[in-house]
């Protein structure tokens, strides 16, 4: 059971350091810019 | 009121939620907020008319697919918490696509069984899908502007052909692009609806990369299915009601449960729970 909490608080621990990296890094403006547009090829065009 | 209306009504509120924005159906125009700087736990095209946030696995292809990017810290953060915390909670739950599939395979027409051996290799296809189309052409196979495509969002995705059809309706000036490409997304949209009225949600067993991904945090996300041994007589009721073919007694948190509760629901001494936290109980306490 200990062993499957250290996991789970690493995982999230991860999970939280990925998210603050990507939003420093200029990821979360590039999702943002991506999805303010339609993407043409998802809905089978281009 | 019964487990499985219950599930339907939360369904229908999580895709009215995720795609709230009820104008952009009647102008043939998708949101243009800032809430789409969020993911959506769920497979969910920012290219519908309605979306509020963006998909994670369109968003995690558009990141790895951009100049100077072959990593998405920011997507694969909050995939990896949604996965973290509810698992495929999410697909049981929260996604269209698959309140889309539960819906046609209640239409009653006689259902297909997938051969055992057959259905044990198609469940890996979903793998591949997330490991070649997701992740690995994207960031292999690069245009001279340093930029890759989004191919499973191109080639393979349905939920992004069914909701891009409103917006095409609305707006000629789609309409008139369309080509080869719109008549495969659509063979591939409809070879998946139709077999969704034959096999319980095959596109989440075989294909979704969003379903996979979240499968490999099923033995550790807080939210998790828990059987008592003590209280189980083996009936076997679980196992003959999963709509996934979850092996209940042998592995209740497999990576195919959609966590849908309808094994809790029909085991006649409820010895089923779910549980959510992290759980610091010993087995057997």
């Amino acid at each position: 059971m200990k062993r499957k909490l250290a996991v789970q608080i690493a995982i999230i621990a991860i999970a939280v350091a990925f998210i603050l990296i990507g939003i420093f890094s200029g990821e979360a403006t590039i999702v943002l810019r991506k999805a303010r547009d339609i993407c043409l090829s998802c809905i089978g065009i281009g | 009121m019964k487990h499985e209306r219950k599930r339907t009504i939360i369904q229908f509120l999580a895709a009215a939620f995720f795609n709230g924005y009820a104008a952009g159906f009647a102008k043939g125009q998708i949101f243009k907020g800032g809430t789409k700087i969020l993911c959506v736990p769920v497979l969910n095209c920012y290219s519908c008319p309605g979306a509020l946030g963006s998909c994670p696995i369109g968003s995690l292809q558009a990141v790895l697919g951009s100049r100077n990017k072959r990593f998405s810290f920011y997507v694969l953060g909050l995939m990896m918490l949604f996965g973290m915390v509810l698992g495929r909670l999410v697909c049981g739950f929260l996604c269209p696509f698959g309140l889309l599939q539960d819906l046609l395979h209640r239409i009653p027409i006689k259902k297909v069984k997938v051969n055992p051996k057959l259905d044990k290799v198609l469940r890996y296809v979903k793998y591949a899908v997330l490991l070649v189309l997701v992740l690995l052409l994207p960031v292999l196979i690069r245009n001279d502007f340093d930029m890759g495509e989004t191919w499973f969002c191109k080639y393979l995705c349905p939920a992004g052909a069914l909701e891009g059809i409103p917006l095409i309706l609305a707006n000629p000036a789609l309409q008139s692009a369309l080509g080869f490409l719109f008549s495969w997304k659509m063979c591939v949209l409809l070879i998946v609806l139709i077999s969704s009225t034959l096999i319980h949600r095959p596109f989440c067993k075989y294909l979704c990369p969003l379903g996979a991904f979240y499968g490999l945090f099923s033995k550790f996300s807080l939210y998790q299915m828990e059987i008592d041994k003590s209280k189980c007589i083996g009936c076997g009721k679980c196992e003959s009601v999963c709509p996934m073919d979850v092996k209940c007694l042998k592995d209740m948190n497999s990576a195919e449960c959609i966590r849908c509760g309808k094994c809790k629901a029909q085991c006649p001494v409820h010895a089923i729970e779910s549980t959510f936290g992290f759980n610091l109980k010993k087995k057997g306490e």
